[in-house]
């Protein structure tokens, strides 16, 4: 399923060439202010969220698209999302429980190589 | 659902009682019902696997849920019945108690909860059903696995659903309630999963009426039906349903991929698989939410339900366990996993003609 996109994309898209993207996001929050009654602010999705999943995926609950680099929804079959992050999952980018399957450890951090933590440290 | 055919004194005594509620003799079925039970109680070895037992407390469930055919909606609440059905499921309740191995209990924190919960699942080195679905099955075996899970997953979700106005406002029911609306499809009906298990029977040539096959499911089967009813519909036990669906979440993703590749490797089609596909990605979705935030949650609300979520969530893995064995070890004797049918007016079942006829490697 695909979701059409919301009236502030549309903004974005039309003044995204004149304006700095500071200019763009004040003329999102004016447009929206001004197409928006109470009762659909009332109503509307929540913004997106993360939740990054100790040793799991990445939870992804709101108002959010998942798009391919050309801007082609990818299929998304439910509200909340999880999305792969072990680099494990035969169904990427969702979550499909491999990181059980490899131990992946969110804790742990790969040790940075010596060349570039001596050019850290001399910097 | 069809009555199902008696298994024993205290079944028959019940379903006759069922069938004839206000009709003359009333207060004496109910006598003989008791008596039997008390010597059924005492007699039984196993109570897990007792097929009159079982099948007695999963037809007082099934009042609860989509009821009997020709059996009065009342019969739900009458008081004698429900008295029954209580003495039932204290020795049941004592059963699980002492033969479901329980962890030591972690702080009654989320992150906590949530960490034994990932280890309780991970540890889990029951016979796998999974891999012999995914590499050897036949499509008799798929036949049979799928009438097996057929007696909760035509009712998927439902006996969770229970839980949802027993947990307090707050983390763990809000995220009971995420859940559940994805299990009935977020609002789609052709996405329900009780709707998808149903295409994928058909697929197979099956009927998916919801308690067609109820006559070949074995009582271990039945019990963990009623494992589950059991913690639903008793408030006192909101911590051991929120404990269940979590473990139940947390050992689904990875099986159902294996489930998927057995019924491709026969060559069926996505429409007959998708139920599994779905439950891939939408199950490493509901362990995440169920693990933190609806048995962690609720461990943080009321810490004392503690116990009883880690006892709801071992009771899967332990219940899973005798199912896979007792599964397995019919398949690989090459004999059925069902009942024999005994009755005429039981299902014509292709399914268990040819038990393990063209096991296939």
């Amino acid at each position: 399923m695909t979701a059409p996109a919301a009236g502030p994309v549309d903004a974005e898209d039309a003044t995204q060439d004149a304006l700095t993207e500071a200019d763009a996001e004040q003329a999102d929050v004016q447009a929206e202010e001004e197409e928006t009654d109470a009762w659909k602010t009332r109503e509307g999705a929540a913004p997106a969220s993360i939740v990054a999943c100790p040793n799991g995926p990445l939870l992804v609950r709101g108002d959010f698209e998942i798009v391919t680099p050309d801007g082609v929804p990818v299929p998304r079959d439910r509200e909340t999302v999880a999305l792969c992050r072990c680099g494990g999952s035969a169904i990427k980018p969702y979550c499909d429980g491999t990181h059980k399957l490899m131990k992946f450890d969110t804790a742990r951090r790969r040790p940075v190589p010596a060349p570039a933590r001596k050019a850290a440290e001399e910097a | 659902m069809k009555i199902p055919a008696p298994r024993g004194p205290v079944s028959a005594t019940l379903i006759d009682l069922l069938r004839n509620r206000g009709g003359t003799g009333h207060a004496n079925a109910y006598g003989s019902l008791n008596l039997l039970l008390d010597e059924a109680l005492a007699a039984t070895a196993d109570l897990l696997r007792d097929e009159d037992l079982q099948l007695t407390l999963f037809c007082l469930y099934e009042l609860h849920y989509s009821g009997l055919d020709g059996v009065e909606d009342a019969a739900e609440w009458d008081p004698e019945l429900i008295r029954v059905r209580a003495r039932l499921e204290t020795a049941f309740e004592d059963v699980l108690r002492r033969a479901v191995p329980v962890p030591e209990l972690p702080a009654p924190e989320s992150e906590a909860v949530a960490e034994t919960l990932f280890r309780l699942a991970a540890d889990d080195d029951g016979p796998s059903v999974s891999r012999f679905v995914a590499s050897k099955a036949s499509v008799e075996q798929l036949r049979e696995f799928l009438i097996l899970r057929s007696v909760y997953q035509l009712k998927e979700a439902d006996p969770h659903s229970w839980a949802i106005p027993r947990l307090p406002v707050g983390r763990a029911k809000a995220a009971l309630i995420e859940i559940q609306a994805d299990e009935y499809g977020g609002g789609r009906v052709e996405r329900m999963h009780s709707k998808l298990f149903g295409t994928t029977m058909e697929g197979l040539g099956l009927d998916s009426g919801y308690g067609y096959y109820i006559d070949q499911v074995p009582a271990l089967t039945l019990a963990s039906s009623n494992a589950m009813s059991l913690f639903g519909l008793n408030r006192r036990l909101r911590g051991a349903i929120a404990g269940h669906l979590a473990a139940f979440e947390m050992t689904s993703s990875i099986p159902n991929s294996f489930y998927a590749r057995g019924f491709r490797r026969h060559g069926f089609s996505d429409d007959v698989t998708y139920y599994f596909d779905e439950h891939v990605e939408a199950d490493a979705v509901h362990e995440q939410i169920a693990a933190r935030d609806l048995a962690g949650g609720l461990a943080e609300a009321e810490p004392d339900l503690l116990a009883d979520i880690i006892f709801g969530a071992a009771t899967v893995l332990a219940i899973d366990a005798l199912l896979g064995e007792e599964q397995l070890n019919a398949w690989q004797a090459g004999e059925s996993a069902l009942l024999p049918l005994v009755n005429d007016g039981g299902p014509a079942a292709p399914a268990v003609t040819a038990a393990a006829g063209g096991v296939t490697s």
